[in-house]
């Protein structure tokens, strides 16, 4: 599965790779930015999920979602926020994203929900 | 609620019913496709309400109360949807068929309306608590009788700090807005208060205040609820409840920030049993290090933004990327369970998001925070390397303090003022222009700044927004070169009125004490320039200091004003009577401790004006009058004093009623000459009501006593006027502050004596013209400019030999209380200056004709003379002979 994680917190993504390596064969790529992750996209994709941080440098989270989208890219995102972003997440939804995390996660929690998330992606397909 | 909107907005997208319905319909087939779990579908479903919401809320094809009701449904209905999505109910199959049938019930009462019945009704479920039509709902309207409120656990305490003290406002903007559409039900007057209930609604829920969040729902529901009748009542009833809830929430606050220091360390004690040792898990090591570094990366350019941005304020990407560098170190030791480090960057996080959104400007002793913080991470990152390679656990140091200075800041107690308050002291805008302009912001558009906001809504310009930002920096740089570093004690505003009177105590002391040294230092002024400078210098200073003591206990009359404004309405309908309140010089200041002690009196007096002052709508009528009455409070400045004024214009004292009953008390002799005003006045006599039945709101005789003597207490006066047919007016003349007087020194042989400078009409020398005795000599009097005025020689009843017996060879001084006056015989005048007032113990007792002791500036105590006590004195050797001395 290859996974695509945006966050500008290296340690965030190391922590997630930890998290993901649980899981079965994945190929991670890593974006520290939306306008790097944008770019990711377009270069390496298309990737079979997103997990996308929303406060980034260059362009936040929920912009680089719209312009994945507005281009027509229907991969499956998972939106990650915090307790306090709660009610913004009705937002990300209608922005685009298939998905919601609020962290801190616990690493079932992350497991599942993109088991979740990639169900739905494959009914939908 | 709408949104205001400029008037061309309108008239270009007004909504047909085509639309309406192709819009309702769309958003019900949305809703067949949708299913519980399916989040991208439930989004656009209430995106689908939020279109419905907004056409019908521009449709003029909609009467007032249908589109209150479609704006209703649809916003519940979303807020259903919302919670679903948040996984915030029980039973989401249940709740996703009330959404369903809500917008089912939408699409129905749209197509009857359409069809052309426009008194279409049609039910919605229940739980969305909408009512049409003139049915009052009557059971989910009840008000609960008090309020139970819990404080909200997860709360940001500056946020909540802030949302509190913003309350009162709310609430005095709630009940003025019920008493406008008490006298006009119009729409617009409807929606004020169905905004504020709203805006309340979403501000409490948000913070976890469900009790009150729910109930403000249940309130706006009822307003709406209650068509085109207006159940005053009831709202009053609601925002008495919901002041019972602030009040809770404010002492709740109040106990968990009591007495400064022992509330810190409290604080400190909590903390340091959280600040647990945390023990380094093997496997966690190798992320630990990169969690080292990276913050390390961030926290050193985080250190070089805040050094670039004290020039550059405005430099939104700096702050930005400080802001983040706080966000990551929190989300990741959130992960890693490092509760220290995540605690401060957490409080860092939220002073930075209110940089970054424009309501704070990163400038001195806010900067001295931020640069604070970052050196304590660093610090705790050192430890927590060092306890990684050592194999020890972590034991992160204490900062709770730090914590509390960073709150302090972003709940803006530190005086750096906000971009909102600049901009309103500049008069470039007003209060509720940046109250809904933060609103705005905080719902809708929480990436735009404040200043971008209020430019937008074209209520300030940019250049005045730039001016208010380079303001507010300068100001912030003053503001830190005066505040100290140890900020936690000193900066809270909040202190104790004990204290503060201590302080002013003092700073009267120091006034006596300077006086005192530069009456000494007068001998050698004349030979030493530099002494003289410095003595004035010092002189200047200490009543610089005096004035600004007092002015801190100063306080606008706005307040009691306004509870009147309330009072008046409940009594006035009580008593059956219309009457209108009018407000004038309601920002005019006082001593603290003079509003308290005038509330009582207006009260009495207020209610005086209702029961016995302003007649009955018919009564008036029949006289003449306008059916409603007019009651006027108003304050103003007048010679050193503060005036309170009531006047109405009702019927006026009726002087023989008053006589009459004087004389039937006793408290008046019969056939004794007394002027109106002397009548008037016999009202503040006990026992004497001449009121026909005794109310239970007064007519007591009780009222008017306690008005006289706290009026006295406070060393002012009342004064009565009064037309019979016309109205009263109740003047009340107060010092402005209470510790101390200006007073006028008399000189008796060698002793001085003060005369409160209020008091002095005029001093004269008589003629022996002037001089006359009554009562066979016993008793003297004075004719001043025709009438009689008794005289009291002060050196008899201080038994001091004076300089002059003879009055035509002394000085007599004029003195009044309201409408009485007599003349003391004195030897000469000497300066008018403030005194300090000292009371004179309880060692002395109360002495006759004194009411205090003043230190002079030379060291010496001077009585101040009671000039009510000696002009009652004054009467009474006048109208019983027997008594004279």
């Amino acid at each position: 599965m290859k996974i695509m994680l945006v966050d500008d917190s290296r340690t965030m993504r190391n922590i997630w790779k930890k998290v993901l390596g649980k899981m079965n064969e994945t190929e991670i790529t890593e974006a520290e930015d939306g306008a790097k992750g944008l770019l990711a996209v377009e270069e390496h994709g298309p990737f079979d999920l997103i997990l996308l941080d929303w406060n980034m440098p260059n362009m936040d989270g929920i912009t680089m979602l719209k312009k994945v989208r507005g281009k027509n890219i229907s991969t499956p995102v998972i939106m990650v926020t915090t307790e306090a972003e709660k009610p913004r997440i009705i937002e990300a939804l209608k922005a685009g994203a298939s998905n919601y995390m609020v962290k801190p996660f616990t690493p079932d929690a992350l497991q599942s929900k993109i088991k979740e998330t990639m169900k739905k992606a494959s009914a939908l397909a | 609620m709408t949104k205001p909107r400029s008037i061309i907005d309108s008239v270009i997208k007004d909504i047909t019913m085509e639309q309406l319905l192709e819009q309702i319909e769309k958003t019900v087939s949305r809703f067949v496709g949708v299913e519980a779990d399916d989040l991208a579908g439930l989004a656009d479903l209430h995106s689908q309400l939020e279109v419905v919401r907004d056409q019908a809320g521009q449709s003029s094809s909609l009467a007032a109360n249908q589109r209150e009701i479609v704006h209703t449904a649809s916003l519940e209905a979303g807020n259903l949807i919302e919670k679903i999505i948040l996984q915030e109910v029980d039973d989401v199959v249940e709740t996703l068929r009330i959404v369903g049938q809500t917008c089912e019930s939408l699409h129905t009462l749209l197509e009857q309306i359409s069809q052309g019945d426009s008194e279409a009704v049609v039910e919605f479920p229940a739980e969305l608590k909408i009512s049409q039509g003139d049915e009052k709902p009557e059971s989910t309207q009840t008000v609960p009788e008090k309020p139970k409120i819990s404080l909200p656990e997860n709360v940001d305490e500056a946020i909540f700090r802030e949302f509190l003290s913003s309350l009162p406002d709310v609430l005095t903007n709630l009940e003025s807005a019920i008493l406008a559409a008490e006298k006009d039900t119009n729409q617009e007057n409807r929606n004020t208060i169905a905004g504020i209930l709203h805006n309340l609604k979403g501000e409490t829920g948000l913070m976890g205040l469900q009790e009150i969040s729910g109930f403000c729902h249940e309130t706006e529901s009822l307003l709406i609820g209650a068509g085109s009748s207006f159940p005053a009542e009831k709202l009053f009833a609601a925002k008495d409840w919901l002041h019972d809830a602030m009040n809770q929430l404010s002492t709740g606050e109040v106990d968990s920030e009591s007495a400064g220091t022992d509330n810190q360390i409290e604080t400190a004690d909590e903390l340091h049993s959280q600040n647990e040792d945390i023990a380094i898990a093997e496997n966690d090591i190798p992320l630990i290090t990169d969690f080292i570094n990276e913050s390390n990366e961030h926290l050193e350019s985080a250190e070089e933004g805040i050094l670039g941005i004290e020039e550059n304020p405005e430099d939104t990407e700096t702050v930005n990327s400080i802001f983040r560098a706080f966000h990551t170190i929190k989300g990741v030791a959130g992960f890693l369970n490092l509760k220290p480090l995540g605690e401060l960057a957490h409080a860092t996080e939220n002073l930075l998001d209110l940089a970054r959104k424009g309501n704070l400007t990163l400038a001195g002793v806010i900067i001295d925070v931020v640069f604070e913080s970052i050196d304590a991470m660093k610090h705790m990152l050192v430890i927590l390397q060092q306890a990684m390679d050592e194999h020890q656990l972590f034991q992160a140091p204490d900062q709770s303090l730090l914590i509390e200075r960073i709150k302090m800041c972003a709940s803006g107690e530190i005086p750096t003022p906000r971009l909102g308050e600049q901009l309103i002291e500049q008069g470039v805008t007003d209060r509720s222009t940046v109250k809904d302009a933060l609103r705005e912001q905080n719902n809708e558009s929480p990436d735009k700044k404040l200043g971008e906001i209020l430019v937008e809504k074209k209520c300030v310009d940019p250049g005045q927004v730039k001016q208010a930002l380079q303001n507010q920096s300068n100001q912030a740089k003053t503001t830190a070169q005066k505040t100290n570093k140890k900020i936690v004690n000193e900066s809270t505003i909040k202190i104790t009125t004990s204290r503060l009177d201590s302080l002013i105590n003092m700073v009267g002391e120091l006034m006596v004490t300077q006086s005192m040294v530069g009456q000494d230092l007068v001998n050698y002024l004349d030979t030493n320039e530099r002494l003289e400078r410095n003595s004035r210098q010092l002189n200047k200073i200490t009543r610089d200091l005096q004035e600004l003591s007092m002015s801190m206990r100063m306080v606008p009359v706005q307040g009691t004003f306004q509870k009147m404004a309330r009072l008046i309405r409940d009594l006035s309908r009580k008593a059956g009577k219309e009457i209108e309140f009018k407000m004038e010089g309601a920002d005019t200041e006082l001593d603290r401790n003079v509003v308290e002690y005038v509330a009582d009196p207006l009260v009495h007096m207020v209610r005086n004006s209702i029961d016995h002052g302003v007649e009955s709508p018919q009564q008036r009528e029949e006289a003449g009058k306008p059916r409603t009455g007019q009651i006027k409070l108003s304050a103003f400045h007048q010679g050193g004093n503060i005036v309170i004024e009531i006047a109405d214009d009702g019927k006026g004292l009726d002087r023989e009623r008053i006589l009459r009953k004087a004389i039937k008390n006793g408290v008046v002799k019969e056939g004794q000459e007394l002027s109106d005003q002397e009548v008037y006045r016999l009202i503040f006599h006990a026992g004497l009501s001449t009121a026909e039945k005794v109310t239970d709101i007064s007519g007591r005789g009780v009222g008017m006593d306690v008005v006289r003597k706290n009026i006295e207490t406070l060393r002012g006066r009342v004064d009565i006027d009064s037309t019979p047919g016309q109205g009263t007016v109740f003047s009340i003349r107060l010092p402005l502050t209470m510790a101390v007087i200006e007073g006028q020194i008399v000189t008796i042989a060698n002793e001085k004596y003060i005369i409160p400078l209020l008091a002095v009409e005029r001093s004269l020398r008589p003629t022996p013209e002037q001089m006359s005795s009554i009562y066979g000599g016993k008793a003297e009097t004075i004719m001043i400019h025709g009438d009689l005025l008794p005289l009291i020689r002060l050196y008899k009843l201080f038994n001091i030999e004076p300089r002059a017996t003879d009055p035509c060879e002394g000085l007599v001084v004029i003195v009044a209380d309201g409408e009485n006056r007599c003349c003391l015989l004195v030897d000469d005048l000497a300066d008018q200056q403030q005194v300090v007032i000292k009371s004179l113990g309880s060692y002395l007792g109360s002495i006759q004709g004194v009411s205090g002791g003043a230190i002079m500036g030379d060291g010496n105590v001077s009585l101040i003379l009671d000039i009510p006590g000696l002009i009652k004195l004054a009467q009474v050797s006048n109208a019983t002979p027997a008594l004279a001395s």
